[in-house]
């Protein structure tokens, strides 16, 4: 069977497979703008056929060479009328510092100081134009190295030599991108050498097309784009579902036995220890990790719990499903209970009959064969699928898993209660409510971008956008952290309220799914009630927008207190008087608490 | 080989190898631009497996010349 590698097939054939993409219909489509100063249109093949593989139809603007900064400026530009969704800015090397790349050795380190300074500057200013016109995200291409610098050995010697300047003020645009929101950094260096350094240059197309890479240097930086393509799109993978028996140790448990398997300071053993310790690096940027394993319960625990070489322990996984059903049905059920998308799984097994499996009666879950043959390729292998690559790291994501698993364990109390009042009750939950803190303003982003079922308008917003909102005098932005006695939650929900002269109108409602079922959506509703009472509007306005996904809210506002006023199939609009709607009452279980 | 570069041309500049012949070049197709001749030598060296030098990327301008570049690098 084929695995999925994310190989790209033969150029003609993803040449041909893009234009038969361009005649189908996407519902998901991204404008990208190029701001560049050499022939970046090669990558562009590549790119689509990520994009379109995942669902994505792309248009693109090429700015012009010389001119793109006057194109930032005049706002009738090419540029500033195709209102790009995304824009990345690409200067290449070559050009913009043609003296420090191709003279090096005949200036002074006066002037090379005062070059790559006059470069920052003008990258700022150029950012700082776009900024001025568009609220979308930019993603600001590093700078190469010349992989053989003119003072060879001595050169690498020296800290203000030709590849440590280059560093350096990659360093300096790195430092800058972190200080404002909206703003990324891609390092190409790092791009370049995943390509495989010089040999990834293709010299002919500089000379004749103002381009210098290869065609393997243009499929990383594709998947590059990709990858930041994806965060802003919100289609990043949640939760990673692992096999156990030659997958996180050689051997088999039932077989071999726990002083058996193979796992330990040696070969092949050191080999699992490594792939452990990338998925626990997953596990601490808030990946969601499950087991999905044909064993004995009884077997799989004594491993997790007493293997003196486990890197993974039975904490960091927020299900186990260690039994003899059909994997299949154990990840249908492993993404019930996480209530998540079963596209947002990725599962991973070393056996091709499970992979062929799952792949065929889930399509949506990302299923990965493990190459069984050679487990030291098994964490390589992993990595360069480039699945989960994320832009951000909130305190949340370092958490999630761990709130998961409270979830698990929350569910279990569940059943010791009769009725769920009670059990609600004996949950002590306690809801707090941070209005326009910009400390909440990427992880409000954050969700707007990842919740989709909970969602009432399914509007997405980036950093930037949140803090404008909670700048903007006419706007609040709330966050909606909850607590219980099983744990912090952090922050679960947020909303976005926008006032006019009499009137509030909730912009955008979501919850992340962990949180439901609780009674907080109602705590959430009669405080922005009340909200909406202290800023002295008459009435509160509300849409819901339909999705593929988030059908369950579809008669949210009708149950609180809300008035239909007009209904198609996509979309739905309400209204109520503020006064009627304070008669909203917070459940009596939750406590809420304001900052 | 004549086949599969007239399948090259068809998947490169899409247009249906019928109206391919040894006089198309980038007056009689339209989509033959400066991007879609580096795409082309793309596709090509990577479907004959060969590499061309810089002199023979500027001169592979119609299909006649081409065949004749591709006959001598493959034979």
């Amino acid at each position: 069977m084929e695995i999925v590698s994310r190989a790209f097939p033969i150029f003609n054939e993803i040449l041909k497979k893009n234009r038969e993409s361009k005649k189908k219909n996407y519902s998901n489509e991204i404008k990208i703008a190029f701001l560049r100063n050499s022939t970046v249109e090669r990558v562009i093949p590549f790119l689509e056929f990520l994009l379109f593989s995942d669902g994505i139809k792309a248009v693109f603007y090429f700015s012009e060479y010389e001119n793109y900064y006057q194109e930032i400026l005049n706002p009738e530009s090419g540029l500033n009328s195709f209102k790009p969704d995304l824009i990345f800015v690409s200067l290449d090397t070559r050009l913009e510092l043609e003296e420090i790349y191709y003279d090096f050795n005949s200036l002074e380190s006066q002037s090379v100081q005062s070059k790559l300074l006059e470069t920052k500057n003008k990258i700022e200013k150029i950012i700082d134009g776009i900024k001025k016109n568009h609220q979308v995200p930019i993603v600001l291409h590093g700078f190469e190295i010349p992989f053989y610098p003119s003072l060879g050995l001595y050169d690498s010697q020296n800290i203000r030599g030709q590849l440590n300047s280059i560093r350096r003020l990659n360093l300096d645009l790195v430092d800058f991108c972190s200080k404002l929101s909206g703003l990324y950094f891609l390092d190409l260096e790092l791009v370049l050498s995943r390509a495989g350094g010089p040999a990834e240059l293709d010299h002919r197309f500089w000379y004749t097309e103002k381009n210098p890479y290869s065609h393997t240097a243009l499929k990383e930086l594709a998947k590059e784009y990709f990858s930041f393509i994806q965060n802003f799109k919100g289609k990043m993978k949640k939760c990673l579902i692992v096999d156990l028996d030659n997958t996180l140790w050689g051997g088999i448990i039932g077989e071999d036995g726990f002083n058996g398997i193979k796992l330990g300071n040696s070969y092949p053993g050191s080999a699992f220890i490594d792939f452990q310790r990338s998925i626990l690096n997953l596990y601490k940027r808030g990946i969601i990790l499950a087991i999905c394993s044909k064993n004995n319960l009884e077997d799989v625990l004594e491993v997790l719990k007493n293997h003196p070489d486990m890197v993974l322990r039975e904490h960091h996984f927020a299900i186990i499903k260690a039994n003899w059903n059909n994997k299949a049905q154990n990840i249908r059920d492993i993404a019930t209970e996480l209530n998540i998308g079963l596209d947002s799984l990725v599962f991973i097994d070393d056996n091709p009959f499970e992979v062929n499996l799952v792949q065929s009666e889930i399509p949506e879950v990302m299923s990965l064969l493990l190459p069984k043959e050679n487990p030291t390729n098994y964490k390589s292998y992993f990595e360069k699928l480039f699945i989960f690559n994320g832009l951000t790291l909130s305190e949340e994501d370092k958490n999630r898993s761990e709130m998961y698993r409270q979830e698990t364990k929350r569910k279990s109390v569940q059943t010791e209660f009769s009725n769920v009042d009670d059990y609600l009750k004996s949950l002590e939950m306690k809801v707090t409510f941070s209005i326009n803190q910009s400390f909440t303003a990427s992880r409000v982003a954050q969700l707007s971008q990842r919740t989709n079922q909970f969602n009432l308008t399914t509007i997405r917003y980036n950093d930037e956008d949140i803090q404008s909102l909670i700048d903007s005098p006419d706007a609040d932005v709330l966050a909606v952290k909850l607590e219980d006695r099983f744990g912090d939650l952090g922050i679960i929900g947020a909303a976005i309220l926008k006032y006019h002269e009499s009137s509030a109108v909730i912009d955008s409602l979501m919850i992340s799914c962990r949180a439901l079922g609780r009674g907080v959506e109602d705590a959430i509703a009669a405080f922005i009630y009340r909200k909406v009472y202290e800023r002295g509007k008459i009435v509160i306005q509300s849409e819901y927008r339909s999705t593929n996904k988030n059908s369950q809210v579809k008669n949210f506002y009708d149950k609180r207190m809300f008035e239909l006023l007009s209904s198609d199939e996509t979309f739905r609009t309400y209204s109520v008087q503020t006064a009627v709607a304070l008669t909203f009452k917070i459940p009596e279980y939750i406590s809420i608490s304001q900052e | 080989m004549e086949d599969r570069l007239k399948k090259v041309f068809s998947e490169v500049f899409d247009i249906p190898e019928s109206q391919i012949n040894d006089d198309s070049s980038p007056d009689t197709i339209e989509e033959w631009d400066s991007l879609n001749h580096s795409n082309l030598v793309m596709a090509l060296e990577q479907e004959f497996q060969v590499s061309f030098t810089p002199d023979e990327m500027i001169e592979m301008l119609n299909f006649e010349l081409i065949k004749i570049v591709l006959k001598e690098k493959t034979n």
